[in-house]
């Protein structure tokens, strides 16, 4: 399905808390010239930490109705959330492999009208950037090198795991997000516990203790030296911009580390200018950094 | 059958699926696991959890708030030597911790919102307003989403767990009340 | 061959005079049925002309009654009534052959391990088949033939391949009992791994010291002609016959003429990894592996040196001759040698898993994580470092190590057996660094610690009190302090159920042992299995743990699945001993169970087919198209495979041929077969097990009628279809087990070809509509007694479920049929020739 057109599934958190990052999804998009469909009919993918852990089986079949929405559209899915990409690519792998447990699914769908073959494909945009767009059109493309801006990369788990169903990196030693940040003229550090999660899908149990998990992943990417911290999730950029704050509460260092979701450097490398971004929407003020990359900006830190 | 029984003999099923039984309790999924290092090993302890599955003793876990701290990165069953799909494990177990009400209140005010309006986060007003601003187009409504969604809830047991859960929550708040004002008086 | 045994046919005008010995074995029969009856009965039988009934046939007087009967009644074929032929075929053929008669003029009829010992309940019920199992013995007997053993001639040499601590002792033994052994070596050195280490669990001698002195043996050996440098490319013919074929590669050094002074590589201007020090250290174009290497001569290595073709550097050529030796010979070739062998050992080892796949470690990425081999080349004297760990980030002394293991072992990601000497090899390199660094911290990481053999527990016991800590709990992960390089492993410490992080400045990677390189091509020129691990597949488990299920071949060592020195010196000298077996005589037996084509109904004769060679898992069938098929008795193992699926019925089993087994179904199922359960068993597993069922003493219904084949493979469509012909109520085909993992065939594959006719089969008898609880398939192995029992139980509860009504109901209905199939698949015609009418036509006008 090569030439298949993807339709974009946004999910329920970027367009509702984080729109500046499907700001930057589609400036890139559109600096590519990737043409891709907005289509109604999709609703939550649902959210692989919530209604899966209540009715596994609602959960893949309301997964699967999105995939059908698409396929009956003859659409390709291309999301910019992990836990959509989960929810979205990790049914679609599952009911191709196992037509019992399609038919099982569609016996369900069918109530509703739809029904899934199982023919499309889901992939995560930044997993279309390092496969569709390539290191090489990236770098290329540079017209602002980041200026050596020391990177910690958190790609978070939902797009790698479980990887015999995603497929995108090595689970364990994943380098596409590592890559893709220096073929922006960045460097990315290696910090303690890089593999471990942001802890958001613990917060529904116990708010502190996946405010915990977050602090020490923030206490350990300073620790390494980064100048700021690139994300690719929501769910990852709520615990570590929106709740950075409450994180470091009961940490040493209270620096604050700007955050940032891996297209909006790339637009600012590309020489998108900064007001398209939507950058005034971080809770943690990323001035610092845009000054370091566009001194001629000087914005205020404070 | 009450529910006890039945959730005993699911329970005693998911012990008998061949992947769990490989478990050779390495302990590979406790290093792995993000909760379990915070907490020291003492709330969360997935060894722990796929051993008594396989003992038979599921039943003693379902009750438990501690099954819900487990942030579903799935780091477990990706180090696991033997494929143990230890999160798909707790997956089910919380699924059958949902049949006797046991699921935290956010969980289960979001899912009701995703059956009542299609999408997790109910697109508000504000959020539109702040999209048109930045140049995107507002967030879609999706009535043919929502119903959907309420068929699939029904034709699956999400409709009725939702149910036994705010009842069990319903039992719960009025015993709680019932001792206060006992207390109280 | 093939024609002594054609010849041997008798003329089928003759009636036979078949005598019919009815065996008591104290009460095991005579207990729960009547023998005087059976006597009586068999006495009706066509051909049957004497009966006796006898307290305990295999007893001497019972013997001497058979032969004394045999000679009195002129008898010319032999039937014993008793107990299974696994137990007492062997005696009664030779009770035959001393009659006067060729020994396959013998058949048995199994009344009491599959009759007697398991219907003891239904006395009735069992003499009703104890009558039936007779019949159809005597059935069979009409058609027996005498067959004569096979003996081929035998070449007294033996062929090792593989030159570590295994096929050097083999070689060695075989040499010392006075016989000719090759010993081909893939590398320049013999020694294999062994040779490498540095210290020998549980004793800590000097790995090479005591493995030196047995390659300058071996080397120096009159009777063992060392070929290195050398790989086995081709293998023909069969048991005492192999013809093999050894590329041997060009060397470039005369090994007469090296003195290993070196001379050589210390002029010589390259320098590559050397791969014998685990590519920690250097060497030349020009080289030596390791000091004790034997043949103790220098190689170039023709990848890097800068040139012998055109001549470019020559430097070396030049300091040889100048030091008066002039052992470098730059135009050395390729040789071919071409052996006459007489039995093949396979040595070649193993070699250590690459870790780098398991990227949660850091192998490649994290300089201090090293892999055990490293390890071991480190503290090695004669290795990179002269036997001084360092860490590779900075060439420190490290004070404290981890050692993780079962790294690429028990892993369903990467292999999942265990590698066996891990432990104890760890727990050695800990005890080693202990002794070099007495204050270093040393933590073994564990699954668990197998220290299983004689003096491993007190290595570990050892291991313990000299204060290296053993932590039970595999690391999820390994992570690294940039700054310093040390190394972070995480790990639950199960005896308190926490979580832990601990630092170390080097971690040891203890990997597993994988098949040598090459391993899958060696099997397919040896025509051997090799299991689903990869290494090479016994002939049994239990039995024959080195010998190959062809004949002839044998392994041992690791080559066989990982294992210590001691198991591999002593399967060494056990593939030798097993050997000699056979190069140390004239001439070499062969049973003449074999498969026999028929020419003139070979389609393969007059145009392509070749269906037979396929099914082969030995390689015994050639048929090149215009040729007809030919099977080389003496590869040929007889499961009768490729004579179930001959599509024209060309080949023939010996012994178990197909109008011996039609005439045996047809006896069985003379009288109400809707009531019976018409079985074929494979005598390997389903055979036995059903025997095991007899000898716990299971108690199953009397509705089953088995007969015996040597491998599900030979269970044809024809026998099921005449069995349901003939009305049978159900018909059971049961071989060795075939699962996801692997298969229990005797014969390797034949039960893989079983299952495919009986999906063919269930498909077909579906599509005319019978009911599908008629016809099954199931495995049973020798050890599955009482599932055998439980099947055939299963069974005939059916069957009752069923009613007769039904069964003899659907059996009119099906039987046109079922007639038109049979008779389209045992057809058995000349094929037709392919026309050739042009070049007729030319050569007459020629002619003209």
């Amino acid at each position: 399905m090569a030439d298949t057109p993807w339709a974009l599934y946004m999910g329920c958190v970027i367009p509702n808390r984080l729109p500046y990052m499907e700001v930057a999804m589609r400036e890139t998009l559109s600096y590519f010239e990737i043409s891709t469909q907005d289509i109604s009919g999709f609703t939550c993918c649902p959210n692989p930490l919530t209604l899966s852990h209540i009715d596994h089986e609602a959960a893949l079949a309301i997964s699967a109705r999105n995939l059908a929405i698409a396929e009956e559209k003859g659409l390709n899915i291309l999301t910019p959330c992990n836990g959509c990409f989960e929810a979205l690519k990790g049914t679609a792998a599952c009911l191709q492999e196992d037509a019992e447990l399609r038919a099982k699914v569609n016996t369900i769908l069918s109530k509703t009208g739809h029904e899934y073959k199982g023919t499309i494909q889901v992939k995560h945009f930044i997993q279309f950037l390092f496969e569709d767009i390539g290191l090489g059109t990236i770098a290329e493309s540079v017209a602002l090198p980041l200026n050596d801006l020391v990177v910690a990369t958190h790609i978070g788990c939902h797009i790698l795991r479980p990887s015999n169903l995603l497929n995108v990196d090595d689970a364990q030693r994943p380098t596409i997000l590592h890559q893709l940040v220096r073929a922006l003229g960045a460097k990315t550090v290696q910090y303690p516990d890089e593999m471990d999660c942001c802890g958001y899908g613990t917060r529904p149990a116990d708010k502190d203790m996946a405010l915990k998990m977050t602090g020490n992943k923030l206490e350990n990417m300073k620790f390494a030296g980064a100048e700021a911290l690139v994300v690719i999730c929501p769910a990852c950029t709520l615990q570590f911009d929106l709740m950075q704050r409450l994180a470091l509460r009961d940490t040493e260092d209270k620096t604050p580390l700007p955050v940032f979701y891996y297209p909006e450097l790339l637009n600012l490398a590309l020489g998108i200018s900064p007001d398209k971004m939507g950058f005034n929407l971080h809770r943690v003020k990323v001035n610092p950094v845009l000054n370091k990359l566009l001194p001629d900006l000087a914005l205020p830190t404070t | 059958m009450d529910v006890e029984e039945r959730l005993e003999e699911i329970a005693q099923k998911l012990a008998k699926r061949v992947d769990t039984k490989s478990c050779f309790q390495c302990g590979s999924c406790v290093s792995a696991c993000p909760v379990s290092r915070i907490t020291d090993g003492e709330l969360y302890h997935p060894r722990r959890i796929v051993r008594a599955t396989l003992e038979g003793e599921a039943s003693k876990l379902l009750e438990q708030p501690s099954l819900w701290l487990c942030t579903s990165c799935h780091a477990c069953l990706e180090h696991c030597p033997q494929k143990v799909p230890v999160s798909e494990l707790v997956q089910d177990l919380q699924n059958l911790a949902s049949e006797l009400g046991v699921t935290p209140d956010d969980i289960v005010s979001e899912v009701e919102n995703i059956i009542a309006t299609g999408w997790a986060l109910a697109p508000s007003e504000s959020a539109n307003k702040r999209r048109v601003e930045l140049g995107l187009p507002p967030i879609p409504l999706e009535e043919k989403g929502k119903k959907d969604l309420h068929t699939i809830a029904k034709a699956t047991e999400l409709l009725s767990r939702l149910k036994k859960i705010k009842e069990h929550k319903a039992a719960l708040k009025a015993a709680d009340e019932a001792i206060q004002e006992g207390g109280e008086a | 061959m093939v024609a002594a045994i054609a010849k041997a046919k008798k003329p089928i005008e003759e009636k036979p005079r078949i005598g019919v010995f009815v065996c008591e074995c104290g009460r095991n029969i005579a207990g729960v049925v009547d023998c005087n009856a059976l006597a009586e009965g068999a006495a009706k039988l066509d051909g049957v002309v004497a009966t006796k009934v006898n307290k305990f046939t295999c007893a001497d007087p019972g013997q001497e009654e058979i032969k004394r009967i045999v000679k009195e009644e002129k008898l010319d074929r032999v039937v014993v009534a008793a107990c299974t032929p696994r137990m007492h075929e062997p005696t009664f053929r030779r009770t035959t052959e001393d009659a006067g008669l060729n020994q396959f003029f013998f058949e048995m009829a199994n009344i009491r391990d599959q009759g007697t010992w398991c219907h003891a309940s239904d006395p009735e019920g069992c003499q009703v088949k104890a009558a039936d199992l007779i019949a159809s013995a005597v059935a069979k007997a009409h058609h027996l033939e005498p067959l004569e053993v096979l003996k081929v001639p035998v070449t007294h040499t033996a062929l090792v391949i593989g030159g570590g601590v295994s096929g050097i002792h083999a070689a060695l033994d075989i040499a010392d009992a006075g016989y000719k052994v090759y010993l081909v070596e893939r590398s320049p050195t013999i020694g294999g791994i062994m040779a490498l280490l540095d210290k020998t669990f549980p004793t800590l001698d000097c790995s090479i010291c005591i493995l030196g002195p047995k390659m300058a043996e071996a080397a120096r050996h009159p009777n063992i002609e060392l070929i290195t440098n050398a790989e086995v490319t081709r293998v023909e013919g069969f048991v005492g016959n192999f013809k093999v074929q050894v590329n041997q590669r060009p060397r470039y050094v005369d090994i007469d003429k090296c003195n290993s002074c070196g001379d050589c590589q210390t002029v010589c201007p390259v320098l590559v990894p050397n791969n014998f020090d685990a590519n920690l250290g250097w060497r030349h174009a020009i080289y030596i592996p390791y000091p004790q290497a034997v043949p103790a001569a220098y190689m170039i290595d023709p990848d890097h040196c800068l040139g012998l073709s055109p001549k470019e550097c020559m430097m070396c050529y030049d300091a040889c001759n100048k030091a008066g030796q002039e052992a470098i010979l730059p135009d050395d070739t390729e040789k071919i040698h071409e052996f006459d062998i007489g039995a093949i050992i396979v040595a070649t080892g193993y070699e250590p898993y690459d870790p780098t796949p398991i990227t949660e470690y850091g192998y490649g990425v994290y300089p201090n994580v090293i892999t055990a081999m490293e390890l071991e080349r480190l503290i090695n004297a004669a290795g990179p470092t002269e036997g001084k760990v360092i860490r590779p980030s900075d060439e420190a002394k490290p004070h404290s190590f981890a050692f993780i293991q079962c790294v690429g072992s028990r892993d369903e990601r990467s292999n999942i057996y265990c590698s066996g000497f891990c432990c104890m090899y760890t727990i050695k390199n800990a005890l080693l660094l202990h002794e070099k660094y007495p204050d270093a911290e040393i933590t073994i990481y564990y699954m668990d610690i197998r220290t299983n053999f004689k003096d491993y527990e007190e290595f570990y016991q050892r291991a313990r009190r000299a204060g290296i800590r053993f932590q039970q709990g595999r690391p999820a992960e390994i992570t690294e302090d940039p700054k310093t390089h040390n190394l972070w492993v995480r790990a639950e410490d199960m005896a308190t159920g926490k979580p832990t992080k601990r630092e170390f400045e080097m971690v040891i990677l203890s990997t597993a042992a994988v098949p040598s390189r090459g391993t899958e091509d060696l099997a397919r020129v040896l025509n051997v299995p090799v299991g689903p691990s990869g290494f090479y597949m016994e002939a049994h488990p239990k039995l024959k743990p080195v010998d190959a299920a062809t004949e002839g071949v044998f392994f041992c060592g690791s080559a066989q699945g990982p294992k210590d020195i001691p198991a591999s010196v002593a399967q060494g000298s056990a593939a030798a001993a097993r050997a000699l077996r056979i190069i140390t005589q004239d001439e070499w037996e062969i049973e003449p169970i074999v498969a026999v084509v028929n020419p003139e109904l070979c389609r393969s004769a007059t145009g392509k087919c070749g269906i037979c060679v396929s099914r082969c898992a030995y390689g015994a069938i050639t048929a090149d198209p215009g040729t007809a098929a030919y099977v080389t008795p003496a590869k040929c193992h007889g499961c009768g495979t490729c004579v179930a699926e001959c599509p024209a019925n060309a080949i023939t089993q010996m012994h178990f041929t197909d109008a011996q087994i039609m005439d045996q179904i047809r006896a069985l199922l003379k009288d109400n077969p809707e009531d019976k359960i018409f079985a074929m068993l494979c005598n390997w597993c389903s055979y036995a097990g059903a025997d095991l069922a007899g000898i716990s003493r299971y108690n199953y219904p009397t509705n089953v009628r088995g007969i015996r084949v040597m491998c599900s493979g030979r269970m044809s469509d024809q026998f099921i279809l005449e069995a349901f012909r003939l009305g049978a109520g159900m018909v059971l085909m049961s071989g060795c087990r075939l699962t996801e993992t692997g298969s229990d065939c005797h014969y390797i594959t034949g039960n893989v070809w079983a299952e495919k006719r009986a999906n063919r089969m269930s498909a077909y008898l579906e599509r005319i509509g019978m009911d599908p609880r008629r016809f099954r398939l199931e495995w049973v192995s020798a050890a599955e007694g009482d599932k055998w029992a439980t099947v055939t139980t299963e069974m005939a509860e059916q069957l009752k479920e069923m009613g007769r009504d039904f069964i003899v109901e659907e059996n009119e209905r099906l039987r046109p049929e079922i007639e038109k199939r049979i008779t389209r698949l045992t057809k058995r015609e000349k094929p037709k020739p392919k026309p050739k009418a042009k070049a007729k036509t030319k050569s007459a006008k020629v002619k003209a």
